[in-house]
C-alpha cells in the first residue's frame, strides 16, 4: 500500500477513512482497509500482551484484534454498540485495530496535509504520518504499519 | 550463451538435477565396488554425466559442459578398467558432482563460476593415471620407481621450464631442517592440480612410538602421490628392508598427491603444524585453513614462515583435552585420553572438516518447488472432486426445498467424501523420507573420512512417507544427529579394536510407522554416552544443582544434552552443519510437533528416536477445557485422560515440595495445572443451579467446602495441612457453601502428556471429545506467547488455542531438571512398576462351586463358551458336548482335586483351552473376570492335584487351576507318544533354568523334570551365569525369565551369546507378557524364542525343537 500513499504524496488525494479512538478522530489510507466489522465473539489469550483483545475467526483465517486505544497508549476502549473493528493488512497478516467508533471517508489533499505535531489529542505523534485540517477537525493520520510494528 | 525458452531450461534443469541426485549414491557404490567394477553401474553414471553434457552443450552452458565433459573421461577409463576408483578419485568425482549441483542452483550466472579448481582436480586425475600408464614400472607395481617419477621430465610447459630452474629452499618455520628441491620439479605437480606439502615426521616420536616402518610410510606416500624431495637418499619402498631407517632423527619431505589439506594427515597422522602446504606463489601454508597473515618478505623465492606462534591457533591446548572436547558442539561428551589420534588433530580434522565447502553443499537441503504426483491420484481427486459438487448441488436442492431428510443425506455424503478428499490430497503431499535418508553416504563417507574413522552406514524404511514439509524441515536435525554419530559416536578404528570391537562402526538409521506417527531411530555402536560426564558439565554450567544431579537416572542425565546452553555453539548459524547444539536440534524438531528420545549405554552405543506426526496441516486433539475456553492438545503429546474422582483427589495427590504429584500405578506424576500456568480462573459448574463458578482451590488436594462438624476429624487435619501448605491464603473464607467432596463436579480432570523424556498432568477444568482439527499461524503479537503452538477454528466457527505441552511445561516450571528431586524418586518408582508390570499375570478368575474361586492363566484359554447343562452329554464315561462340529472333551475341576463339587445351575461356562494338541472344555460357572496382577503365589499350602497353588486375590484365597495336570490325570494316555519319542531322542539334556520366583521355577522345573530333562535352577541371571561356568554337566540349553535381581535376562543372554564358549546355546526367554519392544530388545541381544509362563506345552515344544536342531 506504500505506493499509493506514495503516489498520494507526489501530489494526490488520498481517500481517508476515519475513526474515533477515544475522543481522538484518526485516518488511515482507505486502501489499507480490508474490511470493517463488529464480530465481538473472541476468544481470549491468556498470558498475551495487555492490548491484544483475542483472536476471532475470520472466515478461517486467525485475525488478532488489537484494542487501539491500549496500543496507542490511552485508556483501552469500551465496547458497546458502536464500536468497530478495521481489519488492516500489515505485513502479509491480518490484523484487527479495534476502535471506538467508524467515521466518514475523507478526502485528503496530500499537499494540505501537514507534518504531525508531538502530541495529537492524547496521543504520540510517532504514530502519524501526518495532520490533515477539515472545515471543523483535525485527522491524525495514522501510520498503522509504525503502530502495528514489533515492540522491540 | 544461447540459452533456450525457459520450458526447455526448466525441463533440463529438473532432469540434470534427478541425474545428479543419483551420481551421489552410485558414485559412493563405485568407490565401494573398488577394483571389482560394475560395468552397468559405472555406465549409468556415465551416461548420467553424458546427458547432461549434450544438454549443456546444446544450451551453451559452457561450464557445466566442461565439467561433465571430465567426468565423462575419467569415468569412461574406469568403465574400461584403465582406472582403478579410490577413495581419491572418487572424492574428486563427488566434488565435482557438488560444483554441478552448484551451478544447477543457479543456471543463468553458471558461465560465470570458477570452476578452475575442479576441472583441475579432475584432470589431474587424468594426468596420474596417464603418468602410472608411461611409467616404465611394469612388474613391482609399489616400486613405481620413486627417483624415476620425480626426476623424469615431465611434459609441462615450455616457458614453466624457463622461468626457473633454481632451487626452492623450504624450512619449517623454527628453522630445523631445510630441503632444497628444484622449482621446477614442484610447478610440475602444481600445475596437475595436486597439492604439495612440506612435512616433518620424527622418526622416533612419530613412527618408532607407534609401530609403524620408515619403509610402510614411504610405500603409503607413493601410493597416494609422489615423493619431490627429502632431506635423505631416497629409494624405493620396495628396495627397502623392513627395518630400514634413514640415520637421522626427523625426516623432511615434499610430497605432491591429490588428497586435499583437510585430508592429508590421514595419511600421516602427526601433529598437524608439522604440514605445511606449498602453493603456486612458493609460500608455505598450515593446512588447517587460514592462510597466514600476508607479511612481504625480501626473499620471494625462499618460502618461510615467520613465526608460526601468529597462525591462529585452532587447537586448544593439549593439556586441557575434555575441556576443548566439551566447549564443540560436542553432543557427546567422551574422554578422549586414551584416544590413539591426538587429540589435536581430532579437533584440527574437525575445524577443516567445517571450513570444508563442499561438505556443507552436500547437507543443504533445497526446497522443491515442483512434486511429481502420479496421474491415478490426480484422477481420483478430480473424481472426489466432482463428488462433492454433485453433493453440494444435492444439499442447496434439499435445503431450498427445506427437505431435512434430503439435507441430512447430503450432509453425511459431504462429510464422507471430505474425509476422502483430505486423504487423498494429503497423499500428493506424501514423500518418501528416502529423499532425507540418500543424502547421509555420503555425508558419513566424507566426514568419516576427514575423521580418519571407518564407519559403516544402513538404512532401512527409505520407503516410509512423510508430509512434504515434514520431509524439508527434518533434513536438518537428521543431519545434525548422524553428524553427531560419526563424529562423537563411533571411535576411531584403533580404539575400536582395543576395545574388542569392529574396528568399522556401525551407524543404523531406520523409519518405521507406528500408531500413526512416523518414528526414526539414529543408533551406532560406538562408545555411548558417559552421562557423568555430561552431568558433570551440566553441573558446571549451573543448569542443574549437585543434588539434582545425584539423583538422576542414566537416561535422564544422557537427555541432558536437550537443554538449552548445554553446547556451547558460538554460531548457530550453518544448521546444517557444526555449530548447533542438540538444544537447537530439539527445538527443531518441537516446532514439527515431534519427540526425541535418547537411550545411550556407555561403551556400547547411543540410540536416538524421534517421533513425528505425518503431517502438520491437520492433526488431531483433544479438546479440553479451562476458564471457560477451549484448548487444543495433539494427540501426539497425549498420553492418557485421568480423571480422579472427587473422594479420591485427597488420598492421590501428594504434595511435594510445592508441587502436586498424583499416584497413577505406582508412578509419581507431578501436576500442573493449566489455568495457573497461562493465568486464568478455573471454573467449576455448580451441582446444583448449573452456573459456572470460580474455582478457588488453591492447592488441588483443597476441597471446595468449609470445615463442617460432620467432617470427621482426620479431614480436619487435612485440611489444616492444605492451608499450611498454602500459608499466603489469608483465610479460606471462600470455601463456603455445601460440602462437595463427594459430588462427581470435585473430580479432577487430568491430561497426562508427554514430551519426549518427561511425563506429566496438565489438570483442566472440563475434557471435551478428541477432534482433527487444522492448525493456523497466530499473530505477531502473539508469538511471544510461548504456551501455543497456534490456533485452530472449532465447529462453532469460534477459535481455540493448540497448547503447546512442552513450553507449558517450562512456563509451570517443570523441566526435565527442575523437576528432578521429585523426578528421583518417580524414577525409581517407574523401574519398580516396570519391573512389577513385565511380570505381572494376566488370569481369569472363575467359580465351580459358588464359594471357591479360581484362576487359570488367560494366555491358556482359547475362549469361553457359554452353555446349558443339558448340551453336556455323557458318552463312554467321559463328558462331552458338540462343538464347532466335533466333540469337545469336557472336565471338571472337583474330578481331580477336593474342592466344592461343581454348581448345579443351568447355565454353564466351558473354558476351552489346547492340550497337549487337543482342545478341551473346564467346565465353569460366573461370575468370570480377567485380571491382570502382579502375584504373590503360595505354591506349597495349598498345592494338590490340578491346583498349582494359591494367592490372594480381590480378598479371596483364589486357588490357581493347572489345566495340564487335570487332563494328564485324567487322560495320561493323550501325552504319552511325544514324550518317549523325545526322551529318546535327547536323553537327559541338561536345561539351565532362571527365574527369580520359587513359584515359577518350581511349577518349569517340574515340567521340564517331567519331560525327562535335567534342570539346573539358579534364583537371578548371576546365579545362572555361575552356574553356567561351574557345571560339570554340558549345559545344551538355557531357559530364563527376564525380570530378574542382580542380573536380568537380557544380560544374561547378552553374557552367554557374546561369549565365545556359550553363544551356540539356544536361549528361551520366558515371560509372562511379552510386548513388541520386549521382543524386540530380546531379539537384539540375541534371545532365540519367547514364551509365555504357565504354557509349559510350548515351552516344551520349543526345547524340543532347539534340541533337535542342535542335535
Amino acid at each position: 500500500m506504500k505506493t499509493g500513499m506514495d503516489k498520494a504524496r507526489a501530489g494526490g488525494t488520498v481517500e481517508l477513512a476515519t475513526f474515533y479512538v477515544g475522543d481522538a478522530l484518526c485516518g488511515m489510507d482507505i486502501l489499507k482497509v480490508q474490511e470493517i466489522n463488529k464480530i465481538m465473539e473472541m476468544t481470549q489469550v491468556p498470558q498475551a500482551p495487555d492490548y491484544v483483545m483475542g483472536i476471532l475467526n475470520l472466515r478461517g483465517q486467525i485475525v488478532t484484534i488489537i484494542d487501539l486505544g491500549k496500543k496507542l497508549g490511552l485508556s483501552s476502549i469500551d465496547v458497546d454498540e458502536s464500536s468497530r473493528n478495521i481489519i488492516v493488512n500489515s505485513e502479509n497478516e491480518y490484523i484487527g485495530l479495534l476502535v471506538s467508533q467508524i467515521g466518514d471517508v475523507v478526502q485528503a489533499d496530500w499537499q494540505k496535509v501537514e507534518r504531525p505535531p508531538a502530541n495529537i489529542g492524547g496521543l504520540q505523534g510517532t504514530f502519524f504520518k501526518g495532520v490533515f485540517k477539515t472545515e471543523d477537525r483535525l485527522i491524525g493520520i495514522l501510520d498503522a504499519d509504525r503502530v502495528l510494528a514489533d515492540e522491540n | 550463451m544461447t540459452i533456450q525458452d525457459d520450458e526447455t531450461l526448466q525441463m533440463y534443469l529438473e532432469e540434470s538435477l534427478e541425474h545428479l541426485a543419483d551420481i551421489e549414491t552410485d558414485l559412493l557404490a563405485i568407490e565401494a565396488d573398488g577394483a571389482d567394477i560394475n560395468e552397468a553401474r559405472v555406465n549409468k553414471v556415465y551416461r548420467a554425466a553424458h546427458s547432461i553434457k549434450g544438454g549443456a552443450g546444446f544450451m551453451g552452458l559452457t561450464n557445466i559442459k566442461d565439467l561433465t565433459h571430465e567426468m565423462e573421461d575419467i569415468l569412461g577409463r574406469i568403465r574400461n578398467r584403465e582406472i582403478i576408483p579410490n577413495p581419491d578419485i572418487i572424492n574428486v568425482l563427488l566434488t565435482a558432482a557438488d560444483a554441478l549441483k552448484a551451478l544447477m542452483n543457479d543456471i543463468l550466472n553458471s558461465n560465470d563460476v570458477d570452476i578452475a579448481d575442479q576441472l583441475q582436480a579432475l584432470r589431474a586425475v587424468l594426468h596420474a593415471h596417464q603418468e602410472q600408464v608411461e611409467a616404465p614400472s611394469p612388474p613391482a607395481k609399489a616400486a613405481k620407481a620413486v627417483k624415476t617419477k620425480t626426476e623424469k621430465p615431465s611434459p609441462s610447459p615450455p616457458e614453466q621450464d624457463k622461468k626457473s630452474d633454481a632451487d626452492l629452499s623450504l624450512a619449517f618455520p623454527d628453522g630445523r631442517e631445510t630441503l632444497s628441491v628444484a622449482q621446477h620439479l614442484v610447478a610440475d605437480h602444481l600445475e596437475q592440480g595436486k597439492s604439495v606439502y612440506l612435512v616433518c615426521i620424527d622418526v622416533a616420536q612419530h613412527l618408532r612410538a607407534r609401530n609403524r616402518s620408515c619403509s610402510g610410510l614411504l610405500e603409503e606416500m607413493e601410493q597416494t602421490g609422489a615423493i619431490v624431495g627429502a632431506n635423505f637418499d631416497l629409494q624405493p619402498s620396495a628396495e627397502l628392508d623392513e627395518g630400514w631407517a634413514p640415520d637421522m632423527p626427523t625426516l623432511l619431505f615434499l610430497f605432491a598427491t591429490i588428497l586435499k589439506p583437510s585430508d592429508i594427515n590421514v595419511l600421516f597422522e602427526i601433529e598437524t603444524d608439522r604440514i605445511l602446504e606449498l602453493r603456486n606463489d612458493h609460500r608455505l601454508y598450515p593446512i588447517d585453513g587460514e592462510p597466514l597473515p600476508e607479511e612481504p618478505t625480501d626473499r620471494p623465492d625462499t618460502a618461510s614462515l615467520d613465526g608460526h606462534d601468529v597462525a591462529p591457533d585452532p587447537i586448544p591446548s593439549t593439556a586441557a583435552p575434555v575441556p576443548a572436547e566439551a566447549s564443540g558442539n560436542s553432543a557427546i561428551v567422551a574422554t578422549h585420553d586414551m584416544e590413539d589420534m591426538p587429540m589435536e588433530q581430532v579437533a584440527s580434522a574437525r575445524e577443516t572438516a567445517a571450513a570444508n565447502g563442499a561438505d556443507k553443499k552436500s547437507t543443504k537441503f533445497e526446497h522443491e518447488t515442483s512434486l511429481r504426483v502420479h496421474v491415478s491420484l490426480l484422477d481420483q481427486l478430480m473424481t472426489l472432486a466432482g463428488e462433492l459438487v454433485l453433493s453440494r448441488n444435492q444439499l442447496l436442492q434439499s435445503m431450498a426445498s427445506t427437505d431435512a431428510r434430503g439435507s441430512e443425506t447430503a450432509g453425511q455424503r459431504i462429510d464422507l467424501i471430505t474425509s476422502e478428499l483430505q486423504e487423498a490430497i494429503m497423499l500428493t503431499r506424501m514423500q518418501s523420507i528416502g529423499n532425507v535418508f540418500n543424502k547421509f553416504p555420503r555425508v558419513v563417507r566424507d566426514l568419516a573420512r576427514t575423521l580418519g574413522k571407518q564407519v559403516e552406514l544402513s538404512l532401512e524404511g527409505q520407503d516410509v512417507e512423510l508430509d512434504k514439509t515434514i520431509i524439508e524441515a527434518i533434513g536438518d536435525p537428521l543431519t545434525h544427529l548422524v553428524r553427531n554419530a560419526v563424529d562423537h559416536g563411533i571411535e576411531t578404528p584403533a580404539v575400536r579394536q582395543r576395545a574388542g570391537k569392529n574396528p568399522v562402526g556401525q551407524i543404523f538409521l531406520r523409519a518405521y510407522h507406528e500408531a500413526g506417527q512416523v518414528n526414526i531411530e539414529i543408533s551406532d555402536n560406538g562408545k555411548g554416552l558417559d552421562g557423568r560426564a555430561i552431568a558433570a558439565k551440566a553441573v558446571e554450567k549451573g543448569l542443574i544443582s549437585e543434588e539434582q544431579a545425584k539423583v538422576m537416572s542414566v537416561r535422564e542425565k544422557a537427555n541432558l544434552i536437550f537443554l538449552p546452553g548445554f553446547s556451547t555453539a558460538e554460531t548457530i548459524t550453518d544448521v546444517s552443519g557444526r555449530g548447533v547444539g542438540m538444544d537447537v536440534v530439539k527445538t527443531n524438531l518441537d516446532q514439527l510437533g515431534g519427540i526425541i528420545d535418547i537411550d545411550s549405554e556407555a561403551g556400547k552405543g547411543t540410540t536416538i528416536r524421534i517421533k513425528l506426526p505425518l503431517t502438520l496441516a491437520i492433526i488431531p486433539c483433544q479438546i479440553v477445557v479451562t476458564g471457560g475456553e477451549r484448548y487444543a492438545i495433539p494427540q501426539v503429546n497425549l498420553e492418557e485422560l485421568l480423571r480422579i474422582p472427587a473422594n479420591q483427589v485427597r488420598k492421590r495427590i501428594e504434595r511435594v515440595g510445592n508441587a502436586d504429584v498424583v499416584r497413577l500405578r505406582g508412578n509419581l506424576l507431578p501436576l500442573i495445572r493449566l489455568a495457573d500456568i497461562i493465568g486464568v480462573q478455573p471454573l467449576y459448574t455448580d451441582p446444583e443451579s448449573g452456573e459456572q463458578k470460580p474455582d478457588r482451590r488453591t492447592t488441588l488436594a483443597d476441597r471446595r467446602s468449609k470445615k463442617s462438624a460432620a467432617i470427621p476429624a482426620e479431614e480436619m487435619a487435612a485440611v489444616a495441612d492444605a492451608d499450611a501448605a498454602a500459608p499466603s491464603n489469608p483465610t479460606d473464607d471462600a470455601r463456603h457453601g455445601k460440602d462437595r467432596r463427594f459430588h462427581a463436579a470435585g473430580a479432577l480432570n487430568v491430561v497426562v502428556v508427554s514430551t519426549g523424556a518427561m511425563k506429566y498432568g496438565l489438570v483442566v477444568d472440563h475434557l471435551l471429545d478428541s477432534e482433527e482439527i487444522v492448525v493456523k499461524p497466530l499473530g505477531r503479537d502473539l508469538k511471544k506467547c510461548k504456551g501455543y503452538a497456534g490456533a485452530t477454528i472449532m465447529g462453532d466457527g469460534r477459535v481455540a488455542l493448540i497448547l503447546d505441552v512442552s513450553n507449558l511445561a517450562q512456563m509451570g516450571g517443570l523441566t526435565t531438571v527442575e523437576a528432578t528431586a521429585r523426578a528421583s524418586e518417580v524414577a525409581e518408582a517407574e523401574a519398580e512398576a516396570q519391573r512389577a508390570a513385565r511380570d505381572k499375570q494376566s488370569l481369569l478368575l472363575f467359580r465351580a462351586a459358588e464359594n471357591e474361586q479360581f484362576a487359570a492363566p488367560l494366555s491358556l484359554v482359547e475362549r469361553i463358551e457359554k452353555i446349558k447343562r443339558s448340551d453336556i452329554e455323557k458318552v463312554g464315561g467321559q463328558r462331552v458336548m458338540k462343538y464347532r462340529g466335533g466333540s469337545l472333551p469336557l472336565f471338571s475341576i472337583d474330578q481331580v482335586a477336593s474342592v466344592g463339587p461343581l454348581a448345579d445351575t443351568e447355565q454353564l461356562l466351558v473354558i476351552v483351552s489346547v492340550v497337549g494338541g487337543r482342545e478341551i472344555g473346564l467346565l465353569a460357572i460366573g461370575p468370570v473376570d480377567a485380571i491382570e496382577m502382579n502375584l504373590e503365589i503360595d505354591g506349597t499350602t495349598l498345592r494338590q492335584t490340578g491346583i498349582m497353588g494359591s494367592a490372594i486375590i480381590n480378598d479371596h484365597t483364589t486357588l490357581l487351576v493347572d489345566i495340564y495336570e487335570i487332563v494328564q490325570h485324567l487322560n495320561p494316555q493323550w501325552f504319552k507318544a511325544p514324550e518317549k519319542t523325545s526322551a529318546a531322542a535327547q536323553e537327559a539334556a541338561t536345561i539351565l533354568f532362571a527365574e527369580d520366583s520359587s513359584f515359577f521355577r518350581n511349577q518349569v522345573k517340574g515340567s521340564m523334570e517331567k519331560e525327562g530333562f535335567r534342570v539346573l535352577e539358579a534364583e537371578d541371571g548371576q546365579i545362572a551365569w555361575d552356574l553356567l561356568h561351574q557345571s560339570e554337566q554340558a549345559v545344551s540349553l538355557v531357559v530364563t525369565d527376564i525380570e530378574m535381581p542382580n542380573m536380568d535376562g537380557f544380560t544374561l543372554t547378552r553374557k552367554i551369546k557374546e561369549s565365545a564358549r556359550y553363544a551356540h546355546l539356544p536361549v528361551i526367554a520366558l515371560t509372562t507378557l511379552a510386548g513388541e519392544e520386549d521382543i524386540a530388545k530380546g531379539k537384539a541381544v540375541g534371545i532365540d524364542d519367547y514364551q509365555i509362563k504357565l504354557d509349559r506345552e510350548r515351552l516344551i515344544r520349543s526345547i524340543h525343537g532347539f534340541l533337535q536342531a542342535a542335535a
